[in-house]
């Protein structure tokens, strides 16, 4: 061996106190061992898995379902039909939509939820009749007053019976 | 849903059992390469309590990493580099440097009574001042080539530099240190 290796390896011949060990230990006892990278990896994807799901039941949640259109209120007594008679079939609820924002210039009778539809054809009926290019016919409509008998109310007299004496030992007596 | 949930909690389990795997794995890396490791920073520092404080804050480190650390010569290699720089850095920092030196070597060797004594003290400071003359590529290859009677190719993997470039470096190295030093030859 060359002198100057002895030399050098006796020189950094240090061995570590026997309570360095010791000391290391008691550095990292406080600290969180890391988790290696594949595991770091399982619970990103977890996680990732999780957002995703949840994301996608947010876009299904909000995404627009074909519902029948909205009922409107109608108006049975409005006088002129104020509703476009054609609407786009392509975009049925924009226009149900239209027709509900519209406000009934006169809203004095009752008011009925119907299908848009419907409420269509009875304005496009009503228009009909209006104008005398139809009538309307109901052949078993009972006419009112002249079918309904209204029976006499007849009421028994009330029959009222004195009430019988307190007994003697009854609470409230000496006074 | 279920499958999931009862998957991850056994992945709870692993983890579990995960944990006290890497912690034997570190306590057998903190066993096998303290020496290595108090060596390295002692190459730079001349002071044995400063040398341990560095090897225990390159071991903290290397448990904070250890993850990616399991492989003994990656260890390794990562510990002397790791020890190597913060050996470096506190020796920079550290002002004091020369009064450690001094009471070092009034602790280490005590008055010599002999002129052999006196002789091994004079050349014992005549080679750190060698060492400590040396390019910093020099000093770690030669350092390391001293300590545990590593050979180059070992040298080389601690290092991650080609086998010729240790060669060439430790052959450098040899050349300066004996031109310092009239003793060695």
């Amino acid at each position: 061996m060359d002198p100057l290796d002895r030399e050098l390896a006796s020189l950094l011949s240090v061995d570590p106190s026997p309570e360095f060990r010791a000391r290391v230990r008691a550095r990292i006892a406080g600290e969180p061992l890391p988790r290696p990278w594949y595991l770091q990896w399982r619970a990103a994807a977890a996680g990732a898995a999780a957002a995703a799901f949840v994301a996608g039941v947010a876009i299904v949640g909000v995404a627009p379902i074909r519902t029948p259109p909205p009922a409107v209120p109608f108006v049975a007594n409005v006088r002129a039909p104020s509703v476009p008679a054609v609407d786009a079939p392509s975009q049925p609820s924009r226009v149900a939509a239209l027709v509900a924002n519209r406000r009934p210039r006169r809203a004095n009778g009752p008011e009925a939820l119907m299908d848009v539809s419907a409420h269509r054809g009875i304005r496009q009926l009503d228009a009909l009749v209006r104008e005398g290019r139809t009538q309307l016919v109901f052949d078993d409509e009972p006419e009112p007053g002249r079918d309904i008998v209204v029976a006499p109310i007849v009421v028994d007299p009330i029959a009222v019976t004195t009430l019988s004496e307190p007994a003697g030992d009854a609470e409230g007596d000496r006074q | 849903m279920h499958e999931f949930v009862d998957r991850l909690a056994g992945s709870g389990r692993v983890v579990g059992g995960l944990d006290r795997a890497l912690e034997q794995e570190f306590e057998a890396r903190l066993v096998e390469s303290s020496t290595l490791a108090v060596r390295v920073a002692y190459s730079v520092l001349h002071h044995r309590e400063d040398a341990e404080d560095v090897a225990q804050e390159a071991f903290a480190r290397a448990y904070r990493a250890f993850a990616q650390l399991r492989d003994r010569e990656r260890f390794r290699a990562w510990l002397v580099r790791m020890t190597w720089r913060l050996a470096i850095n506190r020796w920079r920092a550290d002002r004091r440097r020369s009064a450690r030196e001094t009471a070092h070597a009034e602790t280490v060797c005590p008055e010599p009574t002999t002129e052999e004594a006196i002789d091994r003290r004079r050349r014992a400071a005549e080679l750190w001042r060698a060492i400590d003359a040396l390019p910093e590529k020099l000093r770690i290859v030669i350092v390391l080539a001293s300590i545990e009677g590593h050979d180059v190719a070992e040298v080389a993997s601690l290092l991650r530099l080609p086998v010729g470039t240790v060669k060439s470096r430790l052959f450098l190295a040899r050349q300066r240190l004996k031109e310092q030093l009239q003793w060695t030859r």
